[in-house]
């Protein structure tokens, strides 16, 4: 969703550090500003919003 | 423990040409048996163990469907207070009559796949209805009673203008909506459309183009007091829709239902075609013997297909 994913909650139920787990995978996203971070949570930009199958690719 | 229930009605009166859900033309005598059926496997699957939070179900959403259905759900598995009851309408099968029924039956959102505001671009999908169809099915749910009402509409069709786009959603704006969806086409293997594409007999807006009509349709609902809450989905006033909410928090969620996908306790389960039914319509023992709870493949795109 727009407010994007609450990082915090992620690591409490899967047990593990969010960076460690996709910081690589989605550094090229971040890099062409398709997500961002804003306070606690990982987002779509309205960019990322047009590309959105590609990050979520990069997660698979 | 699920917080929403899918249940899937997979007949129509005619496939859309870039529908790629599990649907069936020609084969609505199998309806009664169909639904009696899937009220069985929801009791079963509440029997199973399978439960809702605690306060019961926060959404219930039919894709096609009838109130004799809800009153298994409910029974079964509980509706919250103020739960959020979705059913799917086509706006060519949508009478006065059977939307009293389904408000009185206790439907509270109605969901209508209204796509295009001209007649050449609903024929040219494949679509059973034309736009004064939408218009008076619209009004229709409005004098039923529903007061929280969704309409789909989508872009990047075949010839499609940025013009024509525009007004595809100051159309839709004027019914003052609760909540919109619009998505862009997409061309999906196995159906008419794919195959006519594959034969160059379907342009399409060029990429470049189809971005401006998705940024258009983002400001175009922004100005319209419709917030974006995720990708495709718009709504006004908190109106955003608790199913669609379910599925991105990733909460556990229950799909019955030929084709219903199901994601409950960490795992996402499918119920697959063992083999596709034909026509003429088997007996409905075997047609659903046809189908089996299984593992599942890759994920297909949501496509509106009321």
């Amino acid at each position: 969703m727009n407010q994007g994913l609450d990082l915090a909650a992620w690591e409490r139920r899967h047990g593990r550090a969010f960076d460690q787990e996709f910081g690589a995978a989605l550094e090229p996203s971040r890099r062409a500003g398709s997500v961002e971070q804003r306070g606690g949570s990982l987002a779509l930009t309205p960019k990322g919003r047009l590309l959105s199958n590609q990050v979520f690719m990069s997660l698979l | 423990m699920i917080h929403g229930l899918y249940l899937h009605i997979p007949f129509c009166e005619r496939r859309c040409h870039y529908c790629d859900f599990n649907t069936y033309e020609g084969m609505t005598a199998l309806a009664q048996p169909y639904c009696e059926a899937l009220a069985a496997d929801i009791r079963r699957s509440a029997e199973g163990g399978l439960r809702a939070i605690e306060g019961g179900l926060a959404s219930v959403y039919f894709g096609g469907g009838t109130p004799s259905l809800l009153d298994q759900a409910r029974a079964s598995f509980g509706l919250a207070a103020g739960a959020e009851v979705t059913v799917e309408v086509n706006p060519g099968t949508a009478g006065l009559a059977a939307l009293r029924r389904l408000r009185q039956g206790g439907f509270n959102r109605v969901s209508f796949g209204f796509q295009a505001g001209q007649d050449q671009h609903l024929e040219a999908l494949g679509r059973i209805h034309t736009v004064a169809q939408s218009d008076q099915a619209w009004a229709h749910a409005r004098e039923a009673g529903f007061d929280n009402m969704s309409l789909d509409l989508m872009f990047g069709l075949s010839g499609q203008t940025m013009d024509q786009w525009l007004a595809s959603l100051g159309w839709g704006l004027s019914r003052r909506p609760e909540h919109v969806s619009f998505y862009g086409l997409t061309i999906e293997p196995g159906t008419r459309f794919h195959h006519r594409r594959s034969q160059g007999a379907l342009p399409l807006p060029d990429d470049e183009l189809q971005a401006r009509m998705y940024e258009v349709g983002v400001q175009a609902l922004a100005d319209a007091g419709l917030e974006q809450y995720e990708i495709s989905n718009f709504a006004r006033d908190g109106r955003a829709a608790v199913h669609n909410r379910l599925y991105w928090r990733n909460v556990d969620t229950m799909g019955l239902g030929a084709g219903a996908w199901s994601f409950v306790g960490g795992e996402r389960s499918g119920r697959r075609p063992t083999s596709r039914p034909s026509r003429p319509a088997r007996t409905p023992a075997s047609s659903a013997s046809a189908w089996r709870a299984g593992r599942p493949g890759p994920r297909r795109p949501a496509w509106p297909c009321a």
